[in-house]
């Protein structure tokens, strides 16, 4: 009778011990899930508040502060944005994908006024490209004030009478370059516009003075009140006119 | 001697005489044929046949030489005229008639389709802006052609452009469209400034200038009425995306002191009567309409992204009857509205 009472209180204790270390799991479990779910939601605030503060920043061209002026109903963060010095005699674009193309500026844009200059440094600009897979064409169109200048190369000559690139780039990651000589170029140029022909490819511009600057950029640096930090950096091209809209077709 | 022998020389000697005389008729016969054969005389057929130097008339037949049809008296026993059969003569291929062709001035070229344009063996400019070059892409003096990209390019052998550059899908192009004007409705609406309009006078009534209008449905361009009028876009720089089909009716669109851009997500036609239109044209599909003499000139551009629709035609088909000549001033006046901007995010920490 003894052992018998003993055993049901062991039995009694195990079940306890058993019930006790689920609820005890459980109860962890969820503290994590929502302190994970709340540094989340951190992270998510302060990313689209660093967003939100480079876009600001692009717009009015200028310094912007979270929680001030445009961006004065964003709460429990700190920090902003500051424009980005572009002036560089080098520039990468983006990829610009098969048959279309990118608008490089050689002549000062104002986006405020929306207006082009007229005038450019008579310097030879170097263009490189490369793909790994299959080799881009490049048809380049050369927008001057008076006349407007073209150039085709192909590395694998399948443009018939194409011209051939060198293999030699200032940046020897690329595989191919063209210069548009300076006598062409001369003082009168406004925009150089590169299609992307057979393949994608990655534009390099190079020239020996800084170029006129291709758009606007801000990078942005926020931290939020539970300590989580965001950097972020936003590139903005000047408009770009596509290639859907400019080659002749029919 | 046989008895067959003395025959034989006994009918030798009564006959000697006959027979010396056939002999001889024979001899002097063999000689004259060939003479008769060598005088036969040879006169180009469908003439009346003088008689020969011999005395001999016609009648004459024909035979053929092998480099032409001449007659001959093959016997001088009839005093004929030669007249021959008419010759049946090889029949002169008749030209294929050349349909409607188009030219441009000053562009690059690239299409999703192929390019058949038949160009005639003999070019007639347009007018003072075209030239009698038999070549596609002309250009002014200080300036370079583009390519001619296509699926295939039929010109009817004239030249592609001065620089001759072009490719075809059997030298790998192949091209999709990345941006309709639907495509640019939708970027316009997200990220451009913009107002809507209903029709052209809202323009006007608005003074929108510089700027991106939008219409709700189909957009009438004529000079009728103070809605649809044209000169609401005097003194404009617009891009008008147009949510439907834009009809010019204009017989001339050439705003005043203007930069306009018509993007079209559905059909663009021009009447019949439109000669000009200055102004870049853009739309998944565009007519050009019907004429029997009359041609249609774009000063600008013109992008028929799927289908252009080309009825036109002079009465003397050696003239273009599309001219287009691409302007690049109207790209530069609507830079900012006619286009995309490019970004690049990194996220650095």
């Amino acid at each position: 009778m003894k052992n018998r009472k003993s055993q049901v209180a062991l039995i009694t204790v195990m079940i306890l011990a058993t019930i006790l270390t689920l609820v005890l799991s459980a109860s962890f479990r969820t503290i994590v899930d929502t302190q994970t779910s709340k540094l989340e939601e951190e992270n998510q605030k302060a990313l689209a508040a660093a967003e939100a503060a480079v876009e600001a920043s692009i717009k009015e061209n200028g310094t912007t502060t979270v929680g001030q002026g445009s961006l004065e109903n964003i709460s429990g963060i700190s920090g902003g944005a500051t424009v980005t010095s572009l002036a560089d005699h080098t520039f990468t674009s983006n990829r610009v994908e098969k048959n279309n193309q990118y608008t490089f500026y050689l002549a000062n844009y104002n986006p405020d006024t929306k207006t082009l200059g007229t005038s450019s440094l008579a310097q030879t600009v170097t263009i490189c490209f490369q793909s790994a897979t299959t080799n881009p064409a490049l048809e380049i169109t050369l927008l001057k004030v008076a006349s407007i200048k073209r150039y085709v190369v192909d590395p694998s000559a399948r443009i018939t009478n194409a011209a051939l690139p060198s293999s030699i780039c200032p940046d020897s990651t690329y595989a191919y370059s063209y210069d548009i000589p300076s006598a062409d170029i001369s003082t009168d140029s406004q925009l150089i516009i590169v299609k992307a022909v057979f393949n994608g490819t990655k534009l390099y511009f190079s020239r020996s003075s800084n170029f006129e600057l291709q758009g606007k950029a801000a990078t942005g640096e926020v931290t939020s009140d539970a300590g989580v930090s965001k950097k972020v950096y936003l590139f903005q091209s000047y408009p770009q006119i596509p290639s859907d809209f400019f080659d002749t077709s029919f | 001697m046989t008895e067959e022998g003395g025959f034989v020389s006994l009918y030798l000697r009564m006959y000697r005489n006959k027979i010396l005389t056939g002999l001889i008729l024979f001899l002097i016969c063999l000689t004259l044929f060939p003479l008769l054969n060598t005088a036969f005389s040879q006169y180009v057929c469908n003439q009346n046949c003088a008689p020969n130097i011999y005395g001999c008339n016609a009648p004459l037949t024909c035979y053929n030489t092998g480099t032409t049809q001449v007659c001959r008296n093959p016997n001088c026993l009839t005093d004929v005229d030669c007249v021959c059969p008419t010759p049946t003569n090889t029949p002169t291929p008749t030209p294929t008639p050349i349909p409607k062709w188009s030219k441009l001035k000053d562009a690059s070229f690239s299409s999703i389709n192929s390019l058949s344009n038949p160009m005639p063996a003999v070019v007639v400019a347009y007018d003072g802006d075209d030239n009698t070059n038999r070549t596609f892409i002309i250009t002014a003096a200080s300036n370079v052609p583009g390519s001619v990209d296509a699926q295939s390019i039929d010109l009817n052998g004239a030249s592609k452009s001065s620089k001759d550059w072009y490719t075809t899908a059997a030298q790998g192009f192949s091209k999709t469209t990345s941006m309709t004007p639907t495509d640019f409705l939708s970027y316009v609406k997200s990220r451009k400034d913009y107002s809507n309009i209903t029709n052209l006078h809202d323009i006007s009534t608005n003074g929108y200038n510089n700027k991106i209008v939008v219409t709700s449905g189909n957009l009438t361009v004529d000079d009728s009425s103070i809605n649809t009028s044209s000169s609401n876009l005097n003194n404009k720089n617009l891009v008008i995306v147009v949510f439907g089909d834009l009809q010019m009716n204009t017989v001339s669109f050439a705003p005043t002191s203007a930069n306009i851009a018509f993007l079209v997500t559905g059909k663009i036609t021009f009447a019949d009567t439109t000669t000009y239109g200055k102004g870049i044209f853009v739309a998944p599909t565009i007519d050009i309409g019907t004429s029997a003499n009359q041609g249609l000139k774009i000063v600008g551009n013109l992008i028929a992204q799927t289908t252009l629709t080309n009825n036109r035609k002079w009465a003397v088909n050696s003239k273009p009857s599309l001219f287009i000549l691409f302007d690049k001033s109207q790209y530069l006046s609507l830079l900012p509205y006619l286009s995309v901007s490019n970004y690049n995010w990194q996220q650095l920490k």
